[in-house]
């Protein structure tokens, strides 16, 4: 624990649990004290958290982006609610961007079954004729194991 | 051909395969060889096993048939064996190698020549070029990722059903699918637009 008034040099180790609002309620109003009458401190607090405020803002429009996409994905797949269905429908109507992002879903689906049925459109596979073999000898197999355990129950 | 092979309805031969029939078991077998031979080929399967693990699936599912309940949940059940017949050998693998298998490593030996008799030799080398890039991508893929999309897009599955597949939920499909799917548009960008 720190006793008596904070030295800067505290408060430069103190100032990112500050700004990420991980102190206990007394260090943090023993913080905020410093910086108010320590303009020094106070103008590096403002420079860091004008900082990482830019950065959580940046990430936050990311997830929202994303998320944004993971529900255009999902509504492609038919894969929400008809309330939320429809709610997209009509916000595709007004929004160009959106609709140019549906479309691209559906592009690349159309792009990937396109080439997933020209891939062995040409191969003959025969598995079914050794499979049968295999499948008929296990059965084979399995009724001697059958017969052989009665055999063995009824002794 | 018998009159019951003609039908077009699997669920009819899941039926009749389940009370024995030996041959509505062997026209579902071969029906379904395409789409498991396609599914472990996008799943990066190398040349020298897909064979193998598609045999093994195959007789999997013929043995195994009686067990399935419902035949509505035929495809997701065939997916499950797919996926646990690919995991499998993945792990296997892993032990039988000392170094670590990476998906890349098998390029050069992957290659897998599809016999082509397409008549219109433009359209063929466009077709060959198409496929080999949407392999190339797919393959770039981060292994979840990959398994999701593969799930969705080639075998068609719900989100519900892939979630159970691969053991996550919901949600994590949805974003899986939706990663997925911003990458390959990366990828394939010269032929989306
Ligand atoms: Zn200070």
């Amino acid at each position: 624990m720190l006793k008596g008034n904070l030295t800067c040099e505290d408060i430069s180790k103190l100032i990112l649990p500050y700004i990420d609002d991980k102190l206990s309620q007394s260090t943090k109003n023993r913080v905020a004290l410093h910086l108010r009458n320590c303009p020094f401190c106070m103008e590096k607090y403002r420079v860091i958290k004008t900082l990482f405020e830019s950065i959580r803002q940046k990430e936050i429009l990311r997830m929202k982006k994303f998320r944004q996409f993971r529900l255009l994905s999902a509504f492609c797949d038919n894969e929400v609610s008809k309330d939320m269905s429809d709610k997209i429908q009509g916000t595709l109507e007004n929004s160009q961007t959106l609709t140019l992002k549906v479309h691209k879903i559906r592009t690349l689906g159309k792009v990937l079954n396109y080439g997933f049925e020209k891939t062995f459109s040409d191969v003959n596979l025969s598995f079914e004729k050794g499979v049968m073999t295999r499948v008929k000898k296990q059965g084979l197999i399995d009724k001697v194991k059958d017969f052989l355990s009665s055999c063995v129950l009824s002794q | 051909m018998k009159y019951k092979l003609k039908t077009n309805d699997l669920d009819e031969l899941i039926k009749l395969a389940q009370n024995g029939d030996m041959e509505a078991l062997e026209e579902i077998i071969k029906r379904q060889q395409k789409t498991v031979f396609a599914t472990l080929y996008y799943l990066n399967a190398s040349n020298d096993e897909i064979f193998d693990l598609t045999q093994e699936v195959l007789f999997k599912v013929a043995k195994n048939i009686k067990k399935l309940k419902n035949p509505r949940t035929f495809k997701s059940w065939l997916n499950q064996i797919i996926v646990n017949q690919f995991y499998d050998s993945l792990r296997k693998k892993k032990k039988n190698d000392t170094k670590v298998f990476l998906d890349d490593e098998n390029d050069a030996k992957n290659k897998f020549e599809v016999p082509d008799f397409a008549s219109n030799p433009y359209q063929k080398a466009l077709d060959k070029e198409l496929e080999k890039v949407i392999k190339a991508s797919i393959r770039r893929l981060p292994s979840p990722f990959r398994l999701a999309i593969v799930m969705r897009e080639l075998q068609g599955l719900s989100y519900e059903e892939i979630a159970k597949i691969t053991n996550s939920n919901i949600g994590t499909v949805k974003s899986r699918i939706a990663r997925a799917r911003l990458k390959l548009q990366e990828y394939l960008k010269p032929y989306i637009n």
